[in-house]
């Protein structure tokens, strides 16, 4: 589903990535780990063509898309969410689904026709809100939801473009233990729906969520393997798990 | 809180001012009062300029302060093909069409590149640009510009060079474009823009090509105010680089901010009270400039959002609760 060959990323004499070799296929969660100032996040700006690598090659669904904009990478399935959570505040929740929607439902150079009009549409974005747990508050304005809703809402507006593979920058960060037990309950939902790289800091979301893990210390991949595998490794031990937690 | 396009439950007033303007040259005939009737085209032409920007401005965030290099075009292209004995109507407002629609697309190509404060910097450089260039121009007068003597020929269904079908023509082409820009903001293509205004960065993260949707949105704009710029170069009978000068561009989002920022209708209470102001302030005083700039700070302050703020607040206040 998406690979990555030998990317390099540095700013000024700092490298926040050095030779990245990940491969994620079919469903597969992967989650990326490390210190902060690992480089996960950007990575995920990588692969999500905010930045552009050093060098290196990135493969999405068999095509390389190293030099294809953010715009077009999502329009081929490639959704992410923000680790600072990006809606859109001033619009009813309903409202930002559909933008969601209408980006996947043909184009938008459409100037007559009211969207009111479009009932698939609607329709659609409430499947995706019931699916998250928001259909309750669809005709809410997204500046009123709390802050675990509105990263609920960026999961629905991810979801609604019907992607093969989802980037999720810290989906539990900033919130209550109990807002991130729903937002991981409302993830493994998603298990088996579609791929999705995963950057978290919450080891128990990590373990219950992901298939395979990656370490990710001082802009390199120290390991890589299943989460049993990961667990045990003493390499990731030290450099991570030990440090942080005991 | 703004959703698409705020609720228009001040619709109703706003259908009463634009039906009194369709009973102002009646006022004016019977009255005598010509002048008025003057004053009320020159209201509507630059009403339509000023709902042109709104588009970009109030709804898609892109604050132009180059506007009136489109209506400059479109008068010009009036002129210049006058100046040429080429009187047909349809050539005029095609060339006023075309003519903005180019400066849109190499421009904005530039323009777009860039945001906020750039964006402001460079649509003013480039219209000052187009200002000089007509200033060069010894051929179409220069800085003193040109007369125009005969209006637009749209044969003898719409003679324009008539005062009142002239104010009615403008009045139509306004309603015209109030009604093209309520579809288009609340069309597929509207919601991108307002979508992009609000955070572009999720926008592109959604698959939309932002970049493209902004430059068609501006060329949008920009081939309205040439239509305002062809209606203004036959109201006045006379064109000048002047009228490209981007103290008229100000005006133009002065118009804006005392009607309602991204209000449908706000452009159109905007001129008129712009219009009306400056008319009764310079009657009184020289020194008008001074009262007129304490008034659009009072509104820029207290009047949150402009007219239609104050006006939905009126509302408000008569029937509890309901805005």
């Amino acid at each position: 589903m998406l690979r990555t060959i030998g990317l390099n990323k540095s700013f000024g004499g700092i490298s926040a990535s050095s030779d990245i070799n990940l491969e994620v296929s079919g469903k597969e969660i992967r989650a990326v780990v490390g210190p902060n100032g690992a480089g996960k996040t950007t990575l995920i700006a990588q692969l999500s063509g905010l930045l552009r690598p050093d060098s290196g090659t990135i493969i999405f669904g068999g095509k390389d898309v190293t030099n294809a904009g953010v715009h077009s990478r999502a329009r081929m399935g490639l959704a992410r969410s923000f680790q600072i959570t990006s809606i859109i505040l001033p619009l009813t929740v309903l409202d930002n689904v559909m933008l969601s929607v209408q980006s996947v439902s043909g184009h938008s150079y459409r100037f007559w026709k009211p969207v009111s009009a479009e009932r698939e549409m609607h329709e659609k974005a409430m499947r995706n809100l019931a699916e998250v747990g928001l259909a309750a508050v669809s005709d809410r304005v997204a500046a009123e939801l709390s802050h675990g809703e509105q990263r609920q809402l960026e999961i629905a507006m991810a979801l609604a473009l019907d992607p093969r593979m989802l980037l999720l920058d810290e989906p539990t960060a900033g919130m209550s233990r109990e807002e991130s037990g729903h937002m991981v309950r409302l993830l493994s939902g998603l298990k088996g729906q579609t791929a999705m790289i995963l950057i978290e800091h919450d080891m128990n979301a990590v373990f219950a969520l992901a298939d395979t893990v990656s370490v990710m210390v001082d802009g390199r991949i120290i390991a890589s393997g299943t989460t049993d595998e990961i667990r045990r490794d003493p390499a990731v031990r030290r450099a991570y798990l030990g440090d942080s937690r005991a | 809180m703004r959703t698409w396009v705020p609720r228009e439950t001040t619709t109703r007033f706003y259908l009463t001012v634009m039906l009194l303007l369709c009973l102002v040259p009646v006022a004016t005939t019977w009255s005598g009062q010509g002048f008025y009737l003057d004053l009320a085209t020159r209201i509507l032409i630059l009403a339509i300029a000023a709902v042109s920007l709104n588009l970009i401005l109030g709804y898609g965030g892109m604050i132009s302060l180059g506007h009136a290099a489109f209506v400059g075009i479109g008068a010009y292209s009036v002129g210049i093909f006058s100046y040429y004995e080429i009187h047909n109507g349809l050539v005029h407002l095609g060339g006023a069409v075309a003519g903005s629609v180019l400066f849109a697309l190499v421009t904005g190509m530039v323009c777009l590149r860039t945001r906020g404060v750039y964006f402001i910097m460079i649509t003013l450089a480039f219209a000052q640009m187009l200002y000089f260039v007509f200033v060069s121009l010894e051929e179409y007068g220069a800085d003193d510009g040109l007369l125009i003597y005969q209006r637009s020929d749209f044969g003898a269904l719409l003679d324009i060079e008539n005062a009142v079908v002239l104010y009615y023509t403008a009045l139509a082409v306004l309603a015209g474009c109030i009604g093209l820009v309520h579809r288009i903001v609340n069309a597929r293509f509207g919601r991108v823009i307002v979508g992009i205004r609000h955070n572009e960065q999720r926008m592109r993260a959604l698959g939309y090509d932002t970049y493209r949707y902004k430059l068609t949105c501006y060329v949008i704009s920009g081939a309205m105010a040439g239509v305002s710029g062809f209606l203004l170069g036959n109201f006045t009978n006379f064109i000048s680089p002047e009228m490209m000068d981007w103290t008229h561009s100000g005006e133009l989002i002065f118009m804006i901010v005392l009607g309602g920022t991204g209000v449908l209708f706000a452009p159109v209470t905007g001129a008129l009270a712009f219009l009306l102001l400056e008319e009764s302030l310079s009657s009184i005083t020289v020194y008008w400039h001074l009262i007129f700039g304490l008034i659009l700070i009072a509104v820029v302050l207290f009047g949150r959002g402009g007219l239609h703020g104050i006006l939905l607040r009126l509302l408000s206040r008569g029937k509890s609760g309901r805005c």
